[in-house]
């Protein structure tokens, strides 16, 4: 305690005297019209301006010379909500003018980026979108390694529009496309355009049930070589039959996150559908550093005892005959009761304090 | 708000502690609400401030150190409760009302608010002095804000500089 003490006291006169700014601004007290809040630091600016919708911080930037390189300088937060007034949130000419930003954005920061999060942009109208005429070379700010989270939650619109849906939301930089408009996705790979090693956390939504969101998984997650921690909310809408399931997941190459990288996968909203075990049967045999299993069971499975006890059944015929590459392995399964919250909590995504937003 | 020493900071149930401001000002506050500053919890779990001591803060003035704790006491009750987890919704809106109002005010205030905010490390103040400004530049261009922030006119060179970030960042002005 005692030298906590001495600490204490010897470090708040030191605080107090590298700051006599606020002192000299409040005596000044200069009558409107007055600029005062260039007697700022710059790092006070740079919490004023990271406060700020996306296109409002960038035009930050042509106030004044000091001003030119602090939005550029903060990590960027971008929703493409906030490119969108809500009143032309459903017209489709505004989503598209909001997409051709988002590619704009991401050629234009330096990265690194906090949080992408781009929710409502129709991917699948790209080409009718890229009126910004600008020839940009993919973003420099996508080679950065520095740590963000990347939420991309396709309406289900898109994907009736565009099968290639997943890797157009990686082509909005501009970049030609990579892997177009291939369906032989076992064999696909992921050009260098395409890639954001920067990524560590990664959140989707996929159906198991439809066989083009399936297809495109194992490209989409070939984008993101560094992941780290996966989160998969899944959801099982129409059928497609298991065989399916089981044959294509055989095919597929091996995928690099998964394969070095993945520590942790969370699949949200488990329903124990024999798709979504092709799926986990796929990540046992190929994700080799896996320590981490999280199956989140959806509200109505959890509430049937049945249901838990064949999802358990299942799982532990799985764990005996999957080869779980990781010494150390751990499987949890989870029950909920609530299926409101949603995997991708929007305020929790912006929060900077927030270490995993999607816990 | 500006309170006499009195001396006798531990005869009522809260535990007081004095700030005093750079022009000599004494405040005697709740001990709670003075901890919402990082930067003097340390002191006062220590037992700074109390009785005739005061803890000397040189870098804020009586106007912004009365604006400070005007904050600081009405939110201590929620900071205590952890966030106030429990709060109910009408605590919350109370509480936002209240900033709403607080920060309705001077800019030349604000931008003290900010510093002091800053110097004194309370998280809270920090981000809704900065909501603020951030709300005053919210939806404007260039000029207006330059404007509203009460920038001089622009030289040639940095007209100049701002056609040629419109031009650049096209996006940023749809």
């Amino acid at each position: 305690m005692d030298a906590l003490l001495e600490d204490v006291s010897t470090w708040v006169p030191a605080a107090a005297a590298t700051a006599s700014l606020s002192s000299a601004v409040a005596a000044a007290a200069p009558a409107d019209g007055v600029d005062r809040i260039s007697a700022l630091p710059d790092n006070l600016l740079r919490n004023i301006v990271s406060h700020l919708p996306v296109r409002d911080g960038a035009r930050t930037a042509a106030l004044a010379t000091r001003w030119r390189s602090l939005w550029r300088s903060i990590p960027l937060v971008l929703r493409d909500s906030d490119l969108l007034l809500a009143s032309t949130f459903d017209d489709e000419v505004e989503r598209a003018v909001a997409f051709a930003a988002v590619g704009c954005i991401l050629a234009d920061h330096p990265g690194p980026f906090r949080k992408v999060q781009l929710t409502c942009c129709e991917f699948g109208t790209r080409e009718r979108s890229s009126r910004s005429g600008r020839d940009s070379s993919p973003p420099r700010a996508c080679r950065t390694s520095s740590s963000s989270t990347l939420t991309i939650l396709p309406r289900t619109a898109c994907y009736r529009d565009s099968p290639t849906t997943s890797s157009a939301a990686l082509h909005s930089n501009g970049s030609s496309s990579p892997t177009g408009r291939s369906h032989s996705l076992a064999t696909t790979k992921a050009s260098p355009s395409s890639i954001v090693p920067s990524v560590k956390i990664l959140a989707l939504k996929v159906n198991f049930s439809a066989v083009n969101e399936v297809n495109m998984l194992p490209s989409f997650l070939r984008c993101f070589p560094n992941v780290e921690t996966l989160h998969i909310e899944s959801s099982v809408i129409g059928g497609v039959t298991a065989s399916y399931h089981a044959m294509f997941w055989r095919e597929v190459l091996p995928v690099e996150c998964l394969k070095s990288h993945v520590k942790k996968i969370v699949m949200h909203k488990f329903r124990g559908h024999r798709s979504e075990f092709e799926f986990l049967k796929f990540i046992a045999n190929g994700a080799r550093k896996l320590q981490n299993l999280l199956l989140v069971l959806t509200k109505e499975v959890s509430a049937s005892a049945d249901q838990v006890a064949e999802v358990n059944r299942q799982l532990a015929i799985g764990t005996c005959i999957w080869t779980w590459a990781a010494k150390g392995f751990e499987m949890m399964l989870m029950g909920t009761t609530s299926d409101d919250a949603d995997t991708c909590s929007f305020l929790k995504t912006t929060s900077l304090s927030v270490n995993d937003p999607f816990m | 708000m500006a309170a006499p020493e009195s001396g006798d900071g531990n005869n009522g149930a809260a535990r007081m502690v004095t700030l005093i401001s750079s022009d000599n000002t004494r405040f005697e506050v709740e001990a709670a609400a003075a901890s919402l500053s990082q930067t003097l919890q340390l002191t006062i779990l220590d037992g700074g401030g109390g009785g005739g001591d005061g803890i000397p803060l040189p870098n804020v003035d009586s106007a912004t150190l009365s604006k400070v704790l005007e904050y600081c006491i009405k939110h201590a009750p929620a900071a205590a409760n952890g966030g106030a987890p429990n709060a109910t919704a009408v605590d919350r809106a109370e509480l936002e009302r209240f900033d709403n109002e607080f920060v309705n005010i001077d800019q030349s205030v604000l931008y003290s608010l900010i510093m002091a905010a800053h110097n004194l490390e309370i998280e809270g103040l920090q981000s809704l002095v900065a909501k603020k400004v951030a709300d005053m530049i919210k939806g404007k261009s260039p000029m207006e804000i330059r404007r509203t922030l009460g920038f001089p006119d622009p030289t040639p060179e940095e007209q100049a500089e701002m056609n040629a970030h419109m031009l650049e960042y096209g996006w940023a002005y749809e």
